[in-house]
């Protein structure tokens, strides 16, 4: 008998079905089923087709003009990741001829944002694109550690949200730059469609699906390439193209009611993959009624570009809202405290690990 | 605890507690009653449709007014049972003459008839035959929803391109080869139970509506609750119907079907009470028993303080198995105690949405759903999804697309590029590459494309539909009740 050679288990090349090959090149294994079609694709095809959507959308918009200096948003996060990687690579492949620059923002969150900022000084590096980092500890004298001990875990979110916008905006007139990208993606914007209705934000509730944003009197404008790029197949092209990111949530809770409209999108999701694109053509959608003129009302007329009285930044009130939270820190902050003191750094990092023990 | 509404001197005691106010039975009624005729009273048009004007003789003087009652739902209910009171009072205050006279219509399939003409018979007994002994006020119509398969004579073929979204339609004349009925049209279409909720959602709503523009209504009086509406206005937004908001909760307009424009208004009189509310009230006015699906031992949700609700024994539906308005109504649920204002937020909120301005150049009508249509959906999501593959770049690459090419898949491809192709050629099909006669709208394609089997949808023209009064009734079991009916329906005694 003559011998038979066992086949090599590891290097025995796999066949490929006719019935997973990718939907578009028929001629790669299909390796993931995107949401917004449920069209099944090869990874070269994803990535192709993710790449041209984002420069589509960056086209039709007419976000970027030849010359412009401009701002990512860069948290370390998988999103500002992808979105300082792409703009590089579709400013190199379509010689848009912007220059890029890298802003963030230092929220002083120890355990969290120091370790998502070592992310960013490696993208830097990575890139080849200029960093600026602003803290809040320069801009308010506060750092996010010390305002929860102060206001309390359950409103973090409402101080580092308002915050870290004016941060933005001061980061990038400091640098003399008038627009600001961020890597809000479909699923962002979808939620925040949701959540101005439910909270019958009508100020907000036409604008929520803008893909630029300025209000009138201001230097800076900002965008969201991403608008129509789902959050799934962001993580997937970070993955497929190997992106250095940081990718633990943030260590305070995220905004509870933001936290039940994400489980009900997730839920949909089950049911309807596309309802994250359907959401958003609802809100584009969405038109308010013309107001009644009422006479006998005396009508204050709001101004879009009104200035606030002690910083000078852009203000619907006579005190912007970052101003009136300062105010309201300032009165709760301790008359005396003890020099050196660290033991509110990193707190919400503490109270994740106590969260975490079991017996 | 007592009645917070009750006079000081004589304060019965509390059952239920709503809005942070307790309420006996009988303050609770009344509370129901007003919140439901304040609606009914919101502007000029109503009010003349509702109240009694005199001369009596006049024409014109006594409103039709649509009732869809529903027995498996508590609002249409409820919201027949305060109109049943309203009416017994204005006979009484005006010498038997009435402002107004309700066309019942319920809708049934093959499987719930035998259900329904138990319970249909056992409400006109107690509520309707007593008013009609005096004057012919309720008359109640019975539709067979495969009437809407059935009372046309043409079909729109919808052919969806699933690659570049594009829609074909072509008219065809219907042989009864074609007919199909809603049981058949759901397991053949249907890939889970959203869209077969939404396709029956759907078919429902046209003929309601169908039904009022031939019966020559004045108005249609639907049974929304508060938290219904609300849940409808997230479900829209979540389908990709945005846009329909305004027209759906507009009560200022007269309704269109189709191209015709009909001679009645949509009027929501419960949307001021909240389902909780509508639970109890049917609970104190012992109106369960009407209703069909209902477990005598499982009370829904309530603000009753001595009969709670009870949870339904049976197991819990996965998400996946659940329809997008059940995933609303679970969302709902779950953060009501937190969130208390969120339902009459929503729909304060979507009362003052408008129209969007359309961006195609012919106004067109939505082929399933009816609705306007404000964009060119197939436009607008080419715009944001490419479609071109990466090129093949190695040998292997090379060889397994020629194995697909040669494959029965990829044969079938090349046939139904070919078929579309001479589709496009087609002078007799209009398709949507252009924005002069878009088919469907963005909601609908998306239903269409991902939810649903077969991408060549046979689909009942609305416009070539017969008329569904001569039709209703035509049930020899539900025209035992109706005779039953009848005895007294010629006029006063």
């Amino acid at each position: 008998m003559s011998f038979t050679a066992p086949s090599d288990p590891v290097n025995r090349p796999t066949k490929v079905k006719v019935s997973q090959l990718c939907e578009l090149c028929h001629s790669r294994k299909a390796l993931i089923r995107r949401p917004k079609n449920l069209s099944k694709l090869c990874k070269q095809c994803f990535c192709l087709v993710f790449e041209t959507e984002i420069h589509n959308t960056i086209v039709a918009n007419k976000l970027f003009q030849r010359g412009e200096r401009i701002a990512v948003g860069a948290s370390g996060g998988k999103d500002s990741t992808v979105l300082a990687h792409m703009l590089k690579l579709l400013n190199d492949r379509y010689d848009y001829g912007i220059e890029i620059v890298l802003l963030s923002i230092d929220e002083g969150i120890v355990g969290y944002r120091d370790d998502s900022l070592a992310t960013v000084k490696r993208n830097q590096k990575q890139y080849g694109l200029p960093l600026e980092i602003f803290s809040f500890k320069d801009l308010y004298d506060w750092t996010m550690d010390e305002i929860v001990s102060v206001a309390g875990i359950r409103n973090s979110c409402t101080y580092c949200g308002v915050f870290r916008r004016q941060s933005l905006d001061r980061g990038a007139a400091k640098l003399g730059i008038s627009h600001v990208v961020t890597g809000h993606n479909a699923d962002d914007m979808a939620e925040t469609v949701l959540m101005n209705i439910l909270r019958g934000d009508v100020a907000r509730l036409e604008k929520s699906t803008a893909i630029i944003t300025q209000s009138s009197g201001s230097p800076i404008k900002r965008s969201k390439p991403f608008k129509y790029s789902y959050q799934k197949e962001i993580v997937l092209y970070a993955h497929y193209m190997k992106l250095d990111y940081f990718s633990t949530e943030c260590t305070y809770a995220p905004e509870a009611f933001r936290g039940t409209a994400r489980e009900y999108m997730k839920n949909l999701e089950a049911v309807r993959p596309s309802c994250i694109i359907d959401i958003i053509q609802s809100g584009e959608n969405l038109v308010l009624k013309a107001k009644k003129s009422n006479a006998k009302k005396r009508v204050v007329k709001f101004v879009d570009g009104n200035r606030c009285t002690k910083c000078g930044y852009l203000s619907s009130n006579n005190i912007c809202k970052a101003c009136m939270l300062l105010e309201g820190l300032e009165k709760s902050r301790a008359q005396v405290a003890i020099e050196n003191d660290t033991s509110n750094d990193g707190a919400a990092l503490k109270l994740r690990a106590l969260e975490k023990l079991s017996f | 605890m007592e009645c917070q509404r009750c006079p000081a001197s004589s304060r019965e005691l509390a059952t239920v507690e709503s809005r942070k106010e307790r309420f006996c039975n009988e303050c609770f009624v009344k509370f129901v009653n007003t919140k439901q005729r304040k609606q009914m009273m919101k502007d000029d048009f109503f009010r003349n449709l509702f109240k009694v004007i005199y001369p009596h003789d006049k024409e014109g003087s006594v409103a039709k007014i649509l009732l869809p009652l529903s027995l498996s739902d508590s609002g249409s209910l409820v919201m027949f049972d305060i109109v049943h009171d309203l009416l017994l009072e204005q006979m009484k205050q005006h010498n038997n003459h009435t402002g107004f006279t309700i066309d019942i219509l319920t809708i049934f399939s093959e499987e719930s008839l035998s259900v329904i003409k138990e319970r249909m018979e056992c409400l006109v007994n107690e509520k309707m035959l007593q008013l009609n002994k005096v004057k012919n006020i309720f008359n109640v119509h019975f539709i067979d929803i495969n009437e809407f398969f059935n009372s046309t004579s043409e079909l729109s073929n919808l052919i969806i391109d699933d690659e570049n979204f594009e829609i074909f339609s072509k008219l065809k004349l219907v042989n009864d080869s074609d007919r199909l009925t809603l049981r058949e049209i759901l397991s053949k279409y249907c890939l889970n139970n959203s869209s077969r909720a939404d396709l029956i959602s759907i078919i429902k709503n046209q003929l309601i509506k169908h039904f009022a523009y031939e019966n020559g209504n004045d108005a249609i009086m639907w049974g929304h609750s508060m938290t219904k509406l609300s849940e409808v206005i997230i479900s829209l937004v979540v389908k990709g119907k945005g846009s329909q908001i305004a027209t759906f909760l507009d009560s200022d307009s007269f309704d269109t079907l189709g191209n015709k424009a009909c001679k009645y208004k949509n009027i929501y009189p419960m949307k001021d009470l909240l389902s909780i509310e509508i639970e109890s009230f049917l609970q104190i006015k012992d109106l369960a028993k009407f209703l069909i699906n209902v477990e005598e031992t499982n009370i829904k949700p309530n603000c009753m303080i001595t009969k709670k609700s009870t949870p339904s024994l049976g197991q819990q539906k996965l998400v996946k198995n659940m329809t997008i308005n059940e995933i609303t109504t679970k969302y709902f649920q779950d953060i009501q105690n937190d969130y208390s204002n969120i339902i009459s937020t929503v729909l304060r909120t979507a009362d003052k949405l408008a129209q969007p301005v359309s961006n195609i150049a012919k106004p067109s009508q939505c082929q399933l759903c009816q609705s306007r249509i404000y964009t060119n959906p197939s436009n607008w999501i080419n715009r944001i999804t490419v479609t071109s593959p990466y090129p093949i770049e190695t040998c292997e690459e090379e060889f397994l697309f020629k194995q697909w090419q040669e494959s029965r898949l990829g044969k079938s491809h090349t046939h139904y590029v070919e078929l579309l192709d001479k589709i496009k050629k087609d002078p007799t099909n209009n398709h949507d590459a252009s924005d002069n006669d878009v088919k469907l709208c963005y909601g609908c394609l998306i239903l269409l494309n991902t939810s649903i089997k077969d991408k060549n949808l046979m689909w009942p023209k609305i416009d070539t539909m017969e008329s569904l009064v001569n039709k209703s009734n035509d049930n020899k079991e539900l025209n035992q009740i109706l005779n039953q009916f009848e005895i007294h329906s010629d006029g006063e005694e």
